[in-house]
């Protein structure tokens, strides 16, 4: 008896430990998922409880009567071509980093990396009063040339993934007749897509969540991305949680779905931009 | 064997000279962007700050030198900006660090739904700060919030905090949120610490009778350094950066309680167009920001090893 419950005992320290934990972490998502299915009087008066009737009306009221709608498409504008350049260009990068010699390399390489030590919080100044110059204010041309800068990160890890690809499969192809950029592009790439995930899934948090460079270069509330529809219905739904809840909810399952169904990459990329320092 | 050196050599160099300008052709892109709106602004940024600039016409620049770092050292606002910059680092590396250490050790052992544990943890991490900030700010709403209702229907209705109206517990709130959706990022990176330490440290310190308590301390630990020097740096940026946190749930408020330099340099910059003085604010985080980066990868060097 003695020796079994002494190994029992951490288990049930364990348990305790993470089911605690277990329940601050998921109740208030759960409970903004359950009461945007309420009627904000059953938020306010009962918000523990269940839905009297589940009720999708408040979604209804964000997605039309405040245009979420809207913000969510140009969120997803704004996240698939901002992500697509950011591809293009770093897995370009890492690979030439990694695979290819030329003058000046080691010094390009550097310099690139420099932009990892940078936070956005710095470069916003100097790029506001810029694209005021350009009269690029209230565009998402100008937001979309911000996150094609900001491909340091995305070069360094690529240029990771590219060294483990075999120079002796590129020569080989090379050999075989395949140009310097079809070496690159059907050779290359496709023995580096883990890296192209892993990427991948950093920027896309990273642009669908981005909240200062949308807030300071677009003005224009149509253009609103889903951050900046969510601080102004803050605002308009001080008191009508409702739909507030609901938008929250429909900002957030893009993220938590895509992050449940590819859990571990989510994990390597997410992780990877920590070590990028 | 056949023809002259030079003519062996003629297609070689025009192969050499054919990579390299794939190479600058495949560059390029990047690069157009990086410079001009990456790069450049480091050191516009730095040059703004010794100006005074009110709206953000060229005519309207006038060189001031230090004067902006000098009204910097006598505003009583940035020194309180930093100050609660610093509480914020310091809270966050402290409990962050320790707890997800400790839940790393827990979550190592293996026991049966431990992996779905570490899964949801690590949730949070996805989300956008503006939804977090949002959410925990209806949360914590004094009157009609999950949390005062919860103390309510407990019993403890005589205790009713304002939360994020109540100046003395504004930054302490924020932080606490803080941890709530980072703290799955410096678990993950603890775990991936405690798997790269090897059975056989462990077994042969088993085998000299270390105890338990003594494994962790003694040897766990200690081989954890790089990762938790990795861990601790990478909040030191986090929070010294945090902007969207604190604009979602309390704007800065109340009464500058919860204002960090970001919040500071956005108001003063975007809000009274004071441009050259919200870039010395600027500078001031950049060269914060910019050090702790560089004693990462001085570290990283000194250890002789580049992760990632």
């Amino acid at each position: 008896m003695a020796p079994k419950l002494r190994r029992a005992l951490p288990l049930v320290f364990y348990y305790t430990v993470c089911l605690i934990l277990f329940v601050i972490v998921v109740y208030p998502v759960f409970w903004m998922l359950l009461s945007s299915l309420k009627e904000t009087w059953q938020v306010l008066t009962d918000p523990f409880g269940l839905p009297d009737k589940f009720s999708l009306a408040s979604y209804v009221e964000a997605w039309e009567t405040a245009k979420f709608g809207r913000a969510f498409l140009n969120s997803i504008f704004v996240t698939v071509v901002g992500l697509g350049g950011i591809l293009i260009i770093s897995t370009m990068g890492g690979y030439v980093f990694a695979k290819l010699d030329f003058p000046g390399k080691t010094f390009l390489f550097y310099f690139w990396l420099l932009g990892m030590m940078v936070p956005s919080n710095v470069t916003i100044i100097p790029n506001f009063v810029i694209f005021d110059r350009l009269g690029l204010i209230n565009s998402y041309v100008s937001l979309l040339l911000v996150y094609f800068s900001s491909t340091s990160f995305g070069v360094f890890v690529m240029r990771s993934f590219f060294f483990t690809v075999p120079t002796e499969i590129l020569e080989a192809a090379r050999i075989d007749g395949c140009s310097e950029f079809a070496t690159f592009w059907r050779v290359a790439l496709p023995l580096a897509r883990g890296g192209a995930t892993v990427i991948a899934i950093f920027y896309f948090v990273f642009l669908w969540n981005d909240f200062m460079y949308p807030l300071t270069l677009l003005r224009d509330p149509l253009l609103n991305t889903i951050p900046l529809a969510l601080m102004t219905f803050k605002d308009i739904w001080a008191a009508d949680w409702a739909p507030m809840l609901a938008a929250l909810s429909m900002a957030s399952l893009p993220p938590v779905i895509f992050y449940f169904f590819f859990q571990k990459q989510f994990i390597r990329g997410m992780t990877a931009g920590a070590l990028k320092g | 064997m056949s023809g002259t050196p030079t003519e062996q050599r003629a297609p070689r160099r025009r192969l050499h000279r054919q990579r390299n300008l794939t190479a600058y052709a495949l560059l390029a892109p990047g690069l157009l962007f990086y410079i001009p709106f990456h790069l450049f602004p480091i050191i516009a940024i730095l040059l703004v700050s010794l100006f005074s600039w009110k709206g953000y016409s060229l005519t309207s620049l006038q060189w001031v030198g230090l004067q902006n770092y000098v009204r910097m050292a006598g505003d009583r606002f940035f020194w309180g900006a930093l100050w609660n910059n610093v509480q914020f680092v310091i809270i966050v590396l402290i409990v962050q660090t320790s707890f997800s250490l400790a839940l790393a050790l827990i979550l190592e052992r293996k026991f049966r739904g431990s992996v779905f544990f570490r899964g949801v943890y690590f949730m949070p991490t996805v989300l956008s700060l503006v939804v977090v900030g949002i959410l925990f700010s209806l949360i914590l709403t004094p009157s009609s919030g999950l949390v005062n209702t919860a103390l309510r229907y407990i019993g403890l209705g005589s205790i009713q905090p304002k939360w994020l109206g109540d100046a003395n517990l504004a930054l302490y709130v924020v932080i606490a949120v803080h941890i709530w959706k980072d703290f799955g990022l410096s678990l993950f990176l603890f775990i991936a610490g405690l798997e790269a330490i090897s059975e056989e440290v462990i077994d042969a310190a088993k085998v000299d009778g270390a105890s338990g308590a003594g494994i962790i301390f003694r040897i766990i630990i200690p081989l954890l350094g790089e990762t938790t020097s990795v861990v601790m740096i990478l909040i030191t940026i986090t929070c010294f950066k945090v902007f969207d946190l604190v604009v979602a749930m309390t704007g800065g408020g109340p009464f500058f309680a919860t204002e960090v330099l970001s919040v500071r340099m956005y108001n003063q910059t975007f809000h009274y167009t004071r441009v050259g003085y919200g870039s010395a604010i600027a500078v001031v985080l950049f060269v914060i920001t910019f050090a702790v980066s560089a004693l990462q990868n001085w570290l990283r060097g000194r250890r002789g090893r580049v992760e990632f």
